[in-house]
C-alpha cells in the first residue's frame, strides 16, 4: 500500500503496530541521541530508577496507592473485585482491601454510576469503573450531571468522583469500540482526561483520584498490555522532538504519530510529537494550541484525533504531504498550518 | 365506622375531665378509612400532651407496622404547625411573585403536600440525610434553610441559598443534597449517599424521596437491587400525590400500588395528609433502617393544591370540585388544628399568633427577595471545578474572556 517516491516498497520491519520496545529503541538514533541521552541523564540526577510497566499495572498501582493512602477511596463497578478486573487493572486489590472497598455492582451502569456519585456527594472519593466507555451511555446522565453540583450548588458541594474505564478502538472489534472523548469533552465541570503511556496513566489517575471534581479518565485497551519506562517524576509531556512538523495527539493515536515520525525521519522530516493528555475539551485544546503558535514561528501543526486504524493513513497522508507538497522546511514561513484529522463520521456499536 | 378513645389528660388543676366523641368521616375518592379524635375539656391549663387514633398503613411483606396511635405534645403541634404554615404560605407567595414574574422559570409548588415533609423531618433527625426531586422547597425549610434563603434563591438574588446561581430545583443545605431535574436521577443519588453512611459507620441513614411519576423509572429498579443486596440504611418515600405531571397514576402505572414495586423490599402504605400518620411511619422506617435490616419503602398518599409547574394551571386533567373536596376534608394544616383545638392544646387566639407571624416572616423574605441584588457576572464562571486555580473561561465568542474561580 504504502511506497517510496521511486517506488519502492518500504522495508518490512516499518511495523504499523505498537510495539513499544521497537520504537523505544528506534527512538535512540544519532540525532535524537542527545535529547533522549539528556532525559536518562535528567532522571539519573534526581535519582529516580527507569523501569518497564505496562499501563495495566501502572493504573494499579495508583489505585493501590490511592487506596491506601485515603480510607474514603473506593472502587465500584462490574468485575472489579473477585474477577481481578474485566481487564485486570484491578488486580489483586479486592485480595488487598476486601469487599468494603472493593465493590462488585450488578449490571446496572445508570444504578451504580449514581450510587457512585451520591456516595461522593456525603464525602467518599468513589472511583467508578465502566467495563468500557460505551457502556456509560447507559449512565450518562449521571456522568454529566455530576460535574453540574458544584456550580449549582454555588460551590457548596463538591463531587470528588473519577469515572474510569477503557476507551476507543480495540483488536478486531467492530461493538464497543467508540471513542467518547469528545462527548465528555465538551461537558463544563467535567474534566477529560486521555492517557497514553504508563506514567501518565499513573501519575493522571492518582491526580484525578485526589482532585475535587468529577473527573473522566479514558485509557485505551490496547495500551493496557504494552510496558513503557516509569520513573517517580513526571516527564516531559514532548515525547520526541523535531523541528518540522509538530503532531499532537492524545490516548493510544500517540503511538501511530510516533510510527509516523519514525517513517519521516528516514525521509528527511522531523516530526515533534506531543502528548495532549491533560484535557480533551475543546476550550483548552484551543489554549494549547495558542502556545504552540507562540513558540513554534514555522512548521506544520497536525492534530491527530482519531481512534481506529488510522496509522496507515497517517502515514500516507504525511507521506504525501512530504513528497507532493513541498515541507521540507521553508523557514520564510510566517504562518503555521494547522491540520485536524478525525475518525471517518461513521458511528459503529 | 366508630371507635372509642381516650385522651390522656394530664390537667394540673386535677379537673375532672370530660369524655365526648366525635367522629369526623373523610371521603375524598381515594382515601377509604376514618381518623378518629376525641376531646376532652379543661378549664386551666393548654393540654401538654394527647393521643391520637392514626389510620392503619398498608403493610408489604411486614408483620408488623408502625403503631396505630400517636403521641403529640403541645410543643410539637405548635412546630409542626408552624413549619407547615410556613411552607404553605411561602409556596403561595411563591405562585404571587412568579405570576409577577419576579421569579421565572421553573418553580414546582409543594401546597397541600406539607404533611410529607414535616412529618418525614419528625421521624428523622437533622443528621440524617435526605434528596428529593423538583418539588423540593418544603424540605429546604425542614431541612434547615430559611424562608429569606429559599425565596431569594428562586428570584436568583446573591442572598439565595446557593447564592442565586441554583434556582427552584437547586437548593443544598447539609445532610440535604437538592433539588434535582432529572426525574428519577435522585433515587441511585440517595443510595449511594446511603452507601457513604454504612461505609463510614455513622448509623445516619438517607431518605430518597420520588413520585408517583418517577416510580416507574428503571434506574430506581436498578437501585432497590443494590440497596437490597447491600443492606443500605434507605428509606424510599414514593409521594403519591395522583398525577405525575397531568397524567393519573392510572394512566400511567400497571400497578399503582407503589409500595409494592420494591418486591423484595418491605413497604408501607400511609395516608400523607395526616402529618402524625407520616411521623410514625417514618419512626417505624428509620428504625427498621437502623437496625442493619436493609432498605423500606413507603408510599405516602398526597394531593397537591397547585398543578404540576406554574405553567400548568391544573385543571385541565383533574375537576376544581375534586381539589376542592380534598382542600375541605384532608387539608393536612387544618386536620392538625382540629385536633389541635379540640383537645385544647392551643387557643385559637395563639394560632391566629403563629398564622400572623408566619405572614410577616413571608413578607420580609418576599421584600428581601425581591429587593437583594442578582449575583456579579464575575459569579456566571465561577465554580466551575472545587479547589483548582483560577482560569480563564472561554464566552460566547473566541475573543471573550471570563475568569473562573472555585
Amino acid at each position: 500500500m504504502l511506497h517510496r517516491r521511486d517506488g519502492s516498497r518500504f522495508p518490512p520491519d516499518v511495523t504499523l503496530g505498537i510495539q513499544a520496545k521497537e520504537f523505544n529503541l528506534g527512538f535512540i538514533r544519532p540525532d535524537n541521541l542527545v535529547s533522549h541521552g539528556l532525559r536518562v541523564f535528567r532522571c539519573l540526577l534526581s535519582s529516580v530508577s527507569l523501569f518497564q510497566v505496562n499501563v495495566q499495572d501502572a493504573l494499579n498501582q495508583a489505585m493501590d496507592e490511592e487506596l491506601e493512602r485515603d480510607e474514603r477511596v473506593f472502587l465500584l463497578g462490574e468485575e472489579v473485585a473477585q474477577y481481578d478486573g474485566a481487564y485486570k487493572v484491578s488486580r489483586g486489590l479486592w485480595k488487598k482491601y476486601g469487599d468494603k472497598r472493593i465493590i462488585d455492582t450488578p449490571v446496572t451502569e445508570m444504578g451504580f454510576a449514581g450510587i457512585a456519585v451520591g456516595a461522593a456527594f456525603a464525602g467518599l472519593r468513589p472511583i467508578c469503573e465502566f467495563m468500557t466507555w460505551n457502556f456509560s451511555m447507559q449512565a450518562i446522565d449521571q456522568v454529566i450531571n455530576s460535574a453540574k453540583t458544584y456550580y449549582m450548588s454555588a460551590g457548596g458541594q463538591p463531587v470528588p468522583i473519577v469515572f474510569r474505564g477503557p476507551n476507543g478502538s480495540s483488536a478486531g472489534k467492530l461493538t464497543n469500540i467508540y471513542c467518547f472523548a469528545a462527548w465528555y469533552g465538551h461537558c463544563p465541570g467535567l474534566k477529560v482526561v486521555s492517557p497514553w503511556n504508563s506514567e501518565d496513566a499513573r501519575g493522571l489517575l492518582k491526580a484525578a483520584i485526589r482532585d475535587d471534581n468529577p473527573v473522566v479518565f479514558k485509557a485505551n485497551e490496547l495500551m493496557y498490555g504494552v510496558p513503557f519506562d516509569l520513573s517517580e517524576e513526571v516527564m516531559p509531556k514532548v515525547e520526541r522532538q523535531g523541528a518540522h512538523i509538530t503532531l499532537v495527539s492524545h490516548s493510544r493515536c500517540v503511538g501511530f504519530c510516533l510510527d509516523a515520525a519514525a517513517v519521516l525521519a528516514k525521509e528527511g522530516v522531523e516530526c515533534e510529537v506531543s502528548i495532549f493528555t491533560l484535557s480533551a475539551r475543546v476550550c483548552e485544546l484551543a489554549t494549547f494550541q495558542l502556545q504552540v503558535k507562540q513558540w513554534r514561528r514555522r512548521g506544520w501543526l497536525l492534530f491527530l484525533w482519531a481512534t481506529n486504524k488510522l496509522c496507515y493513513f497517517l502515514i500516507f497522508f504525511l507521506h504525501f504531504i512530504c513528497t507532493y507538497i513541498s515541507v521540507s522546511v521553508s523557514y520564510d514561513q510566517k504562518e503555521l498550518l494547522d491540520i485536524r484529522t478525525a475518525t471517518t463520521h461513521l458511528k459503529l456499536g | 365506622m366508630e371507635c372509642f378513645i381516650h385522651a390522656s389528660c394530664g390537667s394540673t388543676s386535677g379537673s375532672v375531665a370530660m369524655f365526648c366523641l366525635v367522629s369526623r368521616l373523610f371521603t375524598p375518592p381515594f382515601l377509604t378509612a376514618a381518623s378518629m379524635v376525641v376531646s376532652s375539656r379543661s378549664y386551666a391549663d393548654f393540654t401538654p400532651e394527647a393521643t391520637f387514633d392514626i389510620k392503619k398503613v398498608d403493610l408489604h411483606r411486614l408483620e408488623e407496622g408502625p403503631p396505630l396511635t400517636a403521641t403529640l405534645t403541645r410543643e410539637e403541634g405548635l412546630k409542626y404547625y408552624r413549619t407547615m404554615q410556613t411552607i404553605r404560605r411561602m409556596e403561595l407567595k411563591a405562585d404571587q411573585l412568579y405570576k409577577q414574574k419576579i421569579i421565572r422559570g421553573f418553580c414546582h409548588l409543594y401546597d397541600g403536600q406539607e404533611a410529607c415533609a414535616v412529618g418525614i423531618e419528625g421521624g428523622i433527625t437533622l443528621s440524617d440525610h435526605l434528596i428529593t426531586a423538583y418539588r423540593a422547597h418544603g424540605y429546604t425549610l425542614t431541612r434547615g434553610g430559611t424562608v429569606r434563603e429559599i425565596m431569594a434563591e428562586l428570584t436568583g438574588r446573591r442572598g439565595g441559598i446557593a447564592k442565586g446561581k441554583g434556582g427552584s430545583m437547586h437548593m443544598y443545605t447539609k445532610n440535604f443534597y437538592g433539588g434535582n431535574g432529572i426525574v428519577g436521577a435522585q433515587v441511585p443519588l440517595g443510595a449511594g449517599v446511603a452507601l457513604a453512611c454504612k461505609y463510614l459507620g455513622n448509623d445516619q441513614l438517607c431518605v430518597s424521596l420520588y413520585g408517583d411519576g418517577a416510580a416507574n423509572q428503571g434506574q430506581i429498579f436498578e437501585t432497590y437491587n443494590m440497596s437490597s443486596l447491600w443492606k443500605l440504611p434507605i428509606i424510599f418515600i414514593c409521594e403519591n400525590n395522583q398525577y405525575g405531571m397531568g397524567t393519573s397514576v392510572e394512566r400511567s402505572s400497571a400497578s399503582t400500588e407503589y409500595y409494592k414495586r420494591g418486591d423484595y423490599i418491605p413497604g408501607l402504605r400511609v395516608d400523607g395528609m395526616d402529618v402524625l400518620c407520616v411521623r410514625e411511619a417514618t419512626k417505624f422506617a428509620a428504625d427498621h433502617c437502623r437496625s442493619g435490616k436493609g432498605p423500606i419503602l413507603m408510599e405516602l398518599q398526597t394531593y397537591r393544591y397547585h398543578g404540576h409547574s406554574m405553567s400548568d394551571p391544573g385543571v385541565s386533567y383533574r375537576t376544581r370540585e375534586e381539589i376542592q373536596e380534598v382542600r375541605s376534608k384532608s387539608d393536612p394544616i387544618s386536620m392538625l388544628k382540629d385536633r389541635m383545638l379540640s383537645n385544647n392544646m392551643a387557643s385559637i387566639e395563639e394560632l391566629k399568633e403563629i398564622d400572623i407571624a408566619v405572614r410577616k416572616e413571608i413578607e420580609d423574605a418576599a421584600q428581601f427577595a425581591t429587593t437583594d441584588p442578582e449575583p456579579p457576572l464575575d459569579d456566571l464562571c465561577s465554580h466551575i471545578f472545587a479547589t483548582d486555580q483560577p482560569f480563564d473561561v472561554r464566552g460566547a465568542t473566541p475573543w471573550t474572556k471570563l475568569t473562573s474561580t472555585s
